[in-house]
């Protein structure tokens, strides 16, 4: 194996390495991101290489550290907050709904908010139900918030490196378990950028077109293998980012394959993804339908704690391989 | 700890600087008078928050700072923005929601900021502010701008969490950030005596190791002097200071308010304490400035806001074709 | 010392308000006032409240009927005050010097097929498409998918003859018998690959469709009708498109005489009415070549059939990724023109894409 296999928490720790040499004005800060080098260990060194000020550990406070990243983003600095779990943005809600998503709106264009909000999130761990949600969908319905949602350590560096240059606020959602699971691809050296906005085919195929976010990517493409097995053709496709979202290749894959399934961790009722389905029934590849739309997501239900339960509330590879195999199998 | 005005050898004890605080109140007041006929005939839209009474706080403190150094405001706003130096004509727009307006539109009252004098905006929600100045003296600190940051804020704000925690990275971090209480007695109707159970709102400081003073709001040389003293010791890199400047809002909250929680008795009082009277009175004990300069200046600022007002009733009103484009700053190649 | 005029209205005094009734008025003229004594009480949708004087003053005159319903901005009474009071009557204003606000048009939305079925039918979107392509009635067509529905399979398998698909035979019988005459002709059929640059099918179209009639008409001989044998004061290029019922043929008269930007504007619309099968009548007639584009298909290459009449006949293929070039094929007539000088003709073409 090369060594340039990384895992998402190493190319992570590149990529705000790259930026803090790049720019002196990038810092980070967020809770116990210092010498413990963060709960996910994604800092890691970097506050041995870049000083205290740099990688700045902060008290427990999310609305103060957030606020605080908030004004000096509108200052000429480029923070990047990392909150330790997703779902303690609840606790600084409003600098990031109220403040950060709307200042550059309201002001008329005068000042921007060039700031990025890094967040472990996701089930799987154990953690239970204040510490595993998939919150992506709340910043996705609030204009002015870019949401990435990287699937892979090649995906995390380069979309990490465009969320920095960026003079926007910026969710980036990274989900926990892809931390410590090496890429399906070389991550490369340097300073390369992926563009926020553009939607990445992984694999084509004629038969359903799967569009997956997150750890669902990882899952969708373990399905498509296993399926592949049995002459059933799976595209799939990742969108990235959520906001801004590129359907383009959504249209053009529906119209070739007549089918779409849409695969979350999120719970099903009001999840982002049901934003690509309306898209689908709005747009230009409806008439290409020749199934019913298929949905996977996470239960309507707290991410329970006992392993069995956990895995049970959200979509697993085995459901995929079953969903695709039926709508294919039944529409025709 | 009331202090008063000490103007023999102060610094608005020069006849330029005295006019001058007098001028920016009386724009102050005028400017708040205009908006609420304006308002009153229907031509605003929404709400606003006037801050008539409440004149000697934004002016005091914004005499003491550079254009450079920055502020954030609150829902109460438009004083701390004239005080800083924004222009009249663009604040009428943006009420009017004309395409000249300060945010084109978008914000209107509550969301007026002004990149130019520092003014990091006003701010819709209670105590939304204050993290916001705490980041802004980090960056000061972290960049060595030797800038300050002011946050201004009323007495409901400190009730909210965001105060604490800001108030606690400044101090921990020393940062440069004054924090700026304007502490008119009521949180829209719930009064200082029904949501504090401390007598001086500057003594939540000494929590978390910040030196507090509580002072005159309506004395715009007590005011001046004690930001002058919190402004250098930010410069100096000794960390923030918790300023309350005890004052009286005349008008209702907003415009829908009864005033059912308070007494025409006790606004009476306070507007026997108007903080511009109260300066007049000092200026002309002092010899400082003659009746006839006193009648000059509040005729110039009179005359500004009349100017103002026709101005941007004038302009273009905000146009709709822009909207989806005004919600991110384009990213540059 | 009261000196200056001052209206005090009926105040805005919620978000929503527009009106209000005057309850009561407090004083009378003459009376001297306070600033923040009570001048008159109102009453709107939401509250009752005291309007009080702006400043110190005397009453000068009452306007407001007590009990009657007065909108937002109209005067109650006129005060004299000591001071200046902030005062904004725009009813004086000239009309023009306040802008309207224009209302832009909303934010397109994508346009769904429509559906004309009975809402009783179940079927998929794209067996909907096909059946309404083909005017085929889906209550003919049996439903073998889940819940009784028709799927895409159930249509495209079905042995049931739509409405279109008898007019699309008409036509493609027409077009061959038309192909038949011109069969006898000696001809010749020469090629040549063109580096392909245009972005879209239709930029692509309208750059070669107007290229093509500049070339023709500096080479008039080119330009000849067999049925008289003589010049056309015209340049009239046959586009061959797909239509709802079949090949469609419509005639872009003149097409390098319009500016680029309407040539491609007149593409993109005949395209679209060629697909509602719908042609302007004016557009079916005065070709004097034909050009068939298969630059959107995989298709290399096909030989450029000779319409009646016509002394030349191109076909463009699909831009091969690996070379990013295109072949173009021309044929002509023998009887006008020789081997070699439409070798030349074709050059002069290419050269100038």
């Amino acid at each position: 194996m090369s060594d340039r296999m990384l895992t998402m928490a190493q190319a992570l720790r590149e990529a705000m390495s790259i930026a803090m040499d790049e720019r002196p004005e990038v810092f980070i800060l967020g809770e116990d991101i210092g010498i413990y080098g963060g709960a996910f260990g994604v800092t890691g060194d970097l506050y041995h290489r870049y000083g205290k000020e740099r990688v700045r550990d902060t008290p427990i406070s999310e609305l103060g550290i957030v606020g605080a990243a908030v004004g000096a983003a509108l200052s000429g600095m480029r923070p990047i907050v990392e909150i330790q779990f997703s779902d303690f943005t609840a606790q600084a809600m409003d600098q990031i709904v109220n403040q950060a998503a709307k200042i550059h709106f309201m002001v008329g264009g005068g000042l921007n908010v060039p700031l990025v909000l890094r967040a472990a999130s996701g089930s799987g761990t154990g953690a239970a139900a204040q510490h595993s949600q998939s919150l992506e969908g709340w910043f996705a319905n609030v204009p002015g918030l870019k949401v990435v949602i990287p699937s892979s350590p090649y995906e995390a560096k380069g979309l990490l490196l465009s969320a920095i240059d960026d003079p926007n606020p910026v969710i980036f959602m990274e989900h926990k378990l892809l931390y410590k699971i090496p890429g399906r691809e070389e991550v490369p050296e340097g300073g390369y950028r992926i563009p926020l906005g553009v939607s990445r085919v992984l694999r084509e195929g004629k038969d359903l077109t799967v569009v997956a976010t997150g750890i669902m990517v990882f899952k969708a493409i373990a399905a498509a293998q296993e399926l592949e097995k049995e002459g059933v053709a799976l595209t799939v496709i990742d969108p990235r980012t959520i906001s801004p979202l590129d359907m383009d290749p959504v249209y053009e894959s529906v119209e070739k394959t007549g089918r779409l399934m849409v695969v979350q961790e999120a719970p099903e009722h009001g999840g982002f993804l049901n934003e690509v389905i309306a898209k689908v029934a709005t747009g230009p590849s409806l008439g290409s339908l020749i199934a019913p739309v298929v949905r996977l997501a996470g239960m309507n239900i707290p991410i329970p704690y006992a392993p069995q339960l956990e895995k049970a509330a959200v979509p697993q590879v085995p459901d995929i391989v079953k969903a695709a195999r039926n709508v294919v199998a039944n529409w025709r | 700890m009331m202090t008063s005005a000490l103007i023999t050898g102060h610094p608005l004890g020069s006849k330029a600087n005295a006019r001058y605080a007098l001028l920016t109140m009386s724009r102050i007041r005028k400017f708040e008078e205009a908006v609420e006929d304006l308002f009153g005939r229907g031509m605003v839209h929404g709400t606003m928050h006037l801050s008539i009474g409440q004149e000697a706080s934004p002016t005091g403190v914004c005499m003491a700072l550079n254009i450079t150094d920055q502020i954030t405001s609150t829902h109460r706003g438009h004083g701390h923005c004239i005080a800083k130096g924004a222009d009249l004509t663009r604040m009428v727009a943006e009420l009017l929601g004309k395409e000249i307006g300060y945010g084109g539109g978008r914000g209107g009252s509550m969301h007026i900021a002004d990149v130019e004098t520092g003014n990091l905006g006003a701010n819709g929600i209670v105590a939304g502010g204050i993290p916001i100045a705490v980041g802004a003296a980090l960056a000061s600190q972290m960049m060595n701008k030797g800038t300050v940051a002011v946050s201004f804020f009323g007495d409901g704000a400190m009730n909210e969490g965001a105060f604490h925690e800001a108030a606690n990275l400044a101090a921990i971090w020393k940062l440069p950030v004054i924090l700026a209480c304007e502490n008119n007695k009521y949180g829209m109707s719930s009064s200082i005596e029904l949501a504090f159970a401390i007598d001086h709102l500057s003594e939540r400081g000494l929590a978390y190791g910040i030196p507090g003073v509580t002072l005159d709001g309506n004395d715009v040389s007590a005011v001046y002097e004690a930001t002058e003293v919190a402004v250098k010791r930010a410069r100096a890199g000794e960390g923030p200071t918790l300023l309350e400047f005890v004052t009286y809002r005349w008008k209702g909250h907003s415009r829908s308010d009864k005033n059912l929680y308070r007494t025409k008795e006790e606004i009476d009082e306070w507007k026997k304490k108007d903080p511009i009277l109260y300066f007049e009175h000092v200026v002309r004990e002092k010899a400082l400035l003659t009746d006839a300069e006193i009648a000059e200046i509040h005729k110039l600022a009179t005359d500004q806001v009349i100017a103002a007002v026709n101005e941007a009733m004038k302009a273009a009103p905000a146009d709709p074709a822009g909207l989806l484009d005004a919600v991110f700053k384009k990213v540059s190649a | 010392m009261s000196k200056f005029d001052y209206a005090v209205i009926m105040p805005k005094m919620s978000m929503t308000m527009e009106e209000g009734e005057l309850l009561g008025i407090r004083v009378k003229v003459g009376d001297v006032v306070k600033s923040g004594d009570v001048l008159f009480d109102v009453a709107t949708d939401k509250i009752d409240m005291e309007v009080e004087s702006p400043s110190d003053g005397v009453v000068k005159e009452i306007i407001g009927q007590v009990g009657s319903t007065m909108p937002v901005g109209a005067p109650v009474l006129m005060l004299l005050t000591d001071t200046q009071v902030m005062s904004f009557d725009f009813n004086s204003l000239p009309i023009e010097a306040i802008v309207p606000v224009v209302p832009t048009p909303g934010i397109e939305v994508p346009i769904v097929v429509p559906f004309t079925e009975p809402v009783v039918v179940r079927a998929v979107p794209k067996a909907r498409v096909i059946a309404q392509n083909r005017g085929i009635n889906l209550q003919t067509i049996a439903a073998t998918g889940p819940f009784g529905t028709i799927t895409y399979e159930d249509v495209t398998n079905s042995q049931v003859f739509g409405a279109n698909d008898a007019r699309k035979a008409s036509n493609r019988k027409m077009v061959a018998e038309t192909i038949e005459k011109t069969r006898g002709i000696p001809q010749i059929t020469l090629s040549r690959f063109s580096t392909h640059t245009t972005a879209s099918l239709e930029q692509g179209s309208a750059h070669l469709v107007s290229t093509w009639a500049r070339i023709l008409r500096r080479n008039a001989h080119f330009n000849i009708s067999t049925l008289d044998e003589k010049a056309h004061p015209h340049v009239g290029i046959a586009l061959i498109m797909e239509s709802k019922y079949g090949l469609a043929i419509p005639v872009f008269k003149d097409p390098d005489l319009s500016a680029g930007t309407d040539l491609l504007a007149w593409i993109q619309l005949t395209r679209a009415q060629a697909l509602h099968g719908k042609v302007p009548v004016e557009m079916l007639s005065g070709a004097t070549t034909s050009i068939f584009d298969l630059s959107h298909t995989k298709i290399s290459s096909a030989i450029p059939l000779l319409l009646p009449s016509h002394t030349t006949a191109l076909s463009v293929g699909a831009p091969q990724a690996a070379f990013a070039e295109s072949e173009i094929c021309l044929t002509v007539d023998l009887r006008y023109c020789d081997a070699l000088e439409a070798a030349q003709l074709l050059d002069q073409l290419i050269d100038a894409l």
